[in-house]
């Protein structure tokens, strides 16, 4: 062990220790002793240099940097906290080399130098405080930002993924988001429409709707206002869409924004008119049945009367009148057994869903009708018109066809205006949609302002006349309707009346040449 | 895991001519190169095995789990898996300061493939207690955690990639300058605060197997208190003082360490 006051080894402005391989001390410079609080040192004193260690430095040193030493010879730059004699700290900075002694035994000496850090400590320590802030910091921004990411994504899906429309607006109707499920039921991208006015992907007869719903937005600001719009789809046709609108106000109860949540009731609005179509046509079965049921019961009643009477004036037993009551029963049973075969075929035209169409020529079928009333036309001498070309053909169903002529002109017979001669005109014409017949003749006419309702109506007549059996228009109505086409009247009293039926020009050729 | 995946994970080298298992267990701080100056003397005679706790030195760092490693119990589980897995019998496992808990800790799950424990430096519990002296007090421990704090030793990721990318590398010792004593300095403070802050004192009569407890002079990580109770608590115990000073004396005193493990061993 030796002390060597050296005058430079003194004023060096760093510790300097020197110890054996138990860590005593040999030596030790004077910037050390004051740096550790120590007035003097006496070599006698066996100090350790880990009496000027803390006891987690002497952890440290025994399993770090000692064995650093031994294996790699030097240590550098090691932060530590030097105990002083005063019991307060001094942060240093120590480097060590370790060399073999010059004496016989080779032992080691350790070399160590330390450098007071005081003041770099500081900036250490507020670098280390303000690392941990940044760290803290950092960790929170990483919590907010999953936290935030989790919630967007949670709300993005609810928002992206739902079954409604959802867009907004700026103040002036321009969009500033449309969700994917609105983007794709429209066939538009957001990217398109973003920034665009949102009435120019609403059909111009529902601008003003959307404009007054928007106004009632802005007047009620708390409340939310409801409309139903239409929209052009990109494919073509339109939309149906109910609406909900809402202004979103910012922190100053200004208004910001128009938020829009829509789903489509295209589907509705088109299962309802289905429905109401269908609501039509059972009122109006219901009203035929009754009218039907009504007549069935009226007839039926009239035939059991007349048989009724008959019987009685089969009891009297006088020859004569017996023969009379026998041409009587026979009339009876005829028209009773024609009552029923009317009846039956009414039912018969209802029943029918689907009709055999054919291609035949006009011409040839009206004569065919007209040799059948020859009987009728009995003493008279219409004069009859036909006013298309005698090659004309007309597509629909045959039977109906001479049913609906038959009624017709024997309309017109029975409904002729005994002061003057009949004339009937038929006449053909024909568009891309109907084949249309119509009937004019110079009868009697009905007054169409009392009986326009229920000219159609089963067993209804108009003028007294004793062959009027009330059933022929009804019928030919319900063949007219079977073949989907429409009968309209014209007609005036004591100028005649006019009936045109359309017939559906579905017969082009090919289904024509299909069909037969 | 089988052999290989062990030899990975602890950075197993077995070296040695002999028959006999020997295994050297490197305590907190380094690594198996705190035994360079050893084991050499046991090559003839004996099948040294070294090794790397996980954390430490080259062992894998991915199988470094917090909560395994939370008590000393996780890697004494791991030596315990190597010995069958390598199925090493009549052990003689010498366990410096914490891994001589870890081995006492291994002895008690399989004793029957331990012939003797050596303790180097060995503390059941750092921190003193009611009746007990262990040398520490938390403030020390603190101490110990806030200038590991201060130095990563030039630990660093990049130095971490030669390490691992260069199991083989033959400059031995250059790499050894470059990668000693270099740790993760998060696993670093983990494995001090699990080794400092422990109680293993109920293991200690557990311990059926022949065990020497080498006793530091003036170690002021372990003191003598501190070996002799120990040796009060092990059943078949032996301690045997030595002149070195502090607590590594394979390190700063190899001659006597490997003398006074041979006098046991004899």
């Amino acid at each position: 062990m030796n002390f060597v006051p050296h005058k430079l080894f003194n004023i060096l402005p760093f510790g300097y220790v020197e110890a054996n391989h138990h860590d005593q001390i040999i030596s030790i410079n004077k910037f050390m002793l004051d740096l550790i609080g120590l007035e003097n040192f006496k070599p006698e004193l066996g100090l350790s240099i880990k009496d000027f260690f803390t006891k987690g430095v002497i952890v440290f040193f025994e399993t770090h940097l000692k064995p650093l030493l031994k294996i790699n010879g030097i240590i550098e730059e090691i932060s530590l906290e030097l105990s002083r004699s005063n019991n307060s700290k001094v942060p240093v900075l120590m480097n060590g080399v370790v060399v073999e002694s010059n004496d016989e035994n080779s032992n080691l000496i350790y070399y160590y130098t330390f450098f007071d850090m005081t003041q770099r400590k500081l900036y250490e320590k507020e670098l280390l405080i303000s690392n941990q802030k940044q760290e803290n910091l950092i960790n929170q921004l990483n919590d907010l930002n999953k936290k935030y990411l989790e919630d967007s994504n949670y709300y993005r899906s609810m928002v992206e993924n739902n079954s409604f429309f959802i867009v907004k607006t700026d103040l002036e109707g321009k969009y500033t988001f449309l969700n994917s499920f609105f983007c794709k039921r429209l066939g538009v991208k957001q990217e398109d429409w973003l920034g665009k006015y949102s009435l120019d992907l609403i059909i111009s007869e529902d601008h003003q709707s959307c404009m007054d719903t928007v106004q009632r937005c802005l007047e009620n600001p708390s409340e939310t206002q409801w409309v139903n719009l239409r929209k052009p789809l990109s494919t073509g046709g339109i939309i149906a869409n109910q609406w909900e609108f809402k202004l979103i106000v910012d922190e100053d109860n200004n208004p910001k924004e128009f938020l829009c949540l829509g789903h489509d009731i295209t589907d509705i609005l088109n299962k309802q008119k289905v429905l109401e179509a269908q609501v039509e046509t059972i009122t109006e079965q219901n009203s035929r049945l009754n009218n039907f049921t009504n007549i069935v019961t009226h007839n039926l009643r009239n035939h059991l009367a007349n048989l009724n009477g008959i019987y009685e004036l089969n009891s009297s037993s006088s020859e004569s009148e017996n023969k009379l009551a026998q041409s009587m029963l026979y009339q009876t049973i005829h028209s009773f057994d024609h009552t029923i075969r009317n009846l039956s075929d009414t039912i018969e035209i209802k029943s029918k869903t689907t009709l055999p169409l054919t291609i035949f020529s006009l011409q040839e079928e009206i004569g065919k009708v007209i040799a059948t009333l020859k009987l009728q036309l009995n003493n008279l001498d219409p004069e009859i018109n036909l006013n298309f070309s005698s090659d004309q053909k007309i597509f629909t169903n045959i039977s109906y066809f001479e049913s609906i002529i038959f009624n017709l002109i024997s309309n017109s017979i029975k409904y002729r205006n005994p002061r003057h001669n009949l004339v009937i005109n038929i006449k053909f014409i024909q568009d891309n949609f109907h084949q249309v017949i119509s009937v004019q003749d110079n009868g009697l006419g009905i007054d169409l302002n009392q009986h326009s309702k229920n000219i159609f109506g089963m067993y209804k007549t108009f003028h007294g006349n004793p062959d009027a059996k009330g059933l022929g228009l009804f019928i030919i109505k319900n063949q007219i309707e079977a073949l989907r086409g429409k009968i309209e009247v014209e007609s005036a009293l004591g100028v005649g009346t006019i009936f045109t039926v359309y017939f559906p020009n579905e017969g082009n050729e090919l289904t024509a040449i299909k069909n037969k | 895991m089988d052999k290989n995946d062990l030899i990975k994970r602890n950075n197993i080298n077995i070296l040695g001519e002999g028959e006999q298992i020997i295994i050297f267990i490197h305590g907190y701080g380094c690594d198996q190169n705190m035994c360079r100056f050893v084991h050499p003397h046991f090559k003839t005679n004996y099948k040294i095995v070294l090794l790397d706790l996980v954390g430490s030195g080259k062992s894998d760092l991915s199988f470094y789990d917090f909560d395994k490693y939370e008590n000393l119990q996780g890697y004494a589980l791991d030596l315990v898996e190597i010995i069958e897995a390598f199925d090493f019998k009549n052990i003689i496992l010498v366990g410096h300061s914490v891994s001589a808990i870890i081995s006492g800790i291994a002895s008690t799950i399989i004793p029957d493939k331990i012939n003797k424990l050596i303790m180097v430096c060995p503390s059941p519990k750092y921190i003193d207690d009611y009746n007990y002296i262990g040398g520490f007090s938390q403030d020390d421990i603190d101490s110990l955690i806030e200038t590991l704090n201060a130095n990563y030793l030039g630990w660093s990721s990049s130095i971490t990639q030669v390490i691992m990318n260069n199991p083989d590398k033959p400059e031995l010792a250059q790499e050894l300058s470059e990668s000693f004593c270099r740790n993760d300095p998060k696993i670093s403070k983990h494995f001090a605060k699990v080794t400092f802050s422990g109680d293993y004192r109920s293991i200690l009569p557990k311990i059926s197997i022949p065990t020497l407890i080498l006793q530091c002079n003036s170690d002021l990580i372990a003191p003598k208190e501190v070996g002799e109770y120990m040796n009060n608590e092990i059943k078949d115990s032996k301690l045997v003082l030595m002149d070195a000073v502090g607590h590594c004396p394979h390190i700063s005193h190899p001659q006597e360490t490997v003398q006074k493990l041979e006098n046991y061993l004899k």
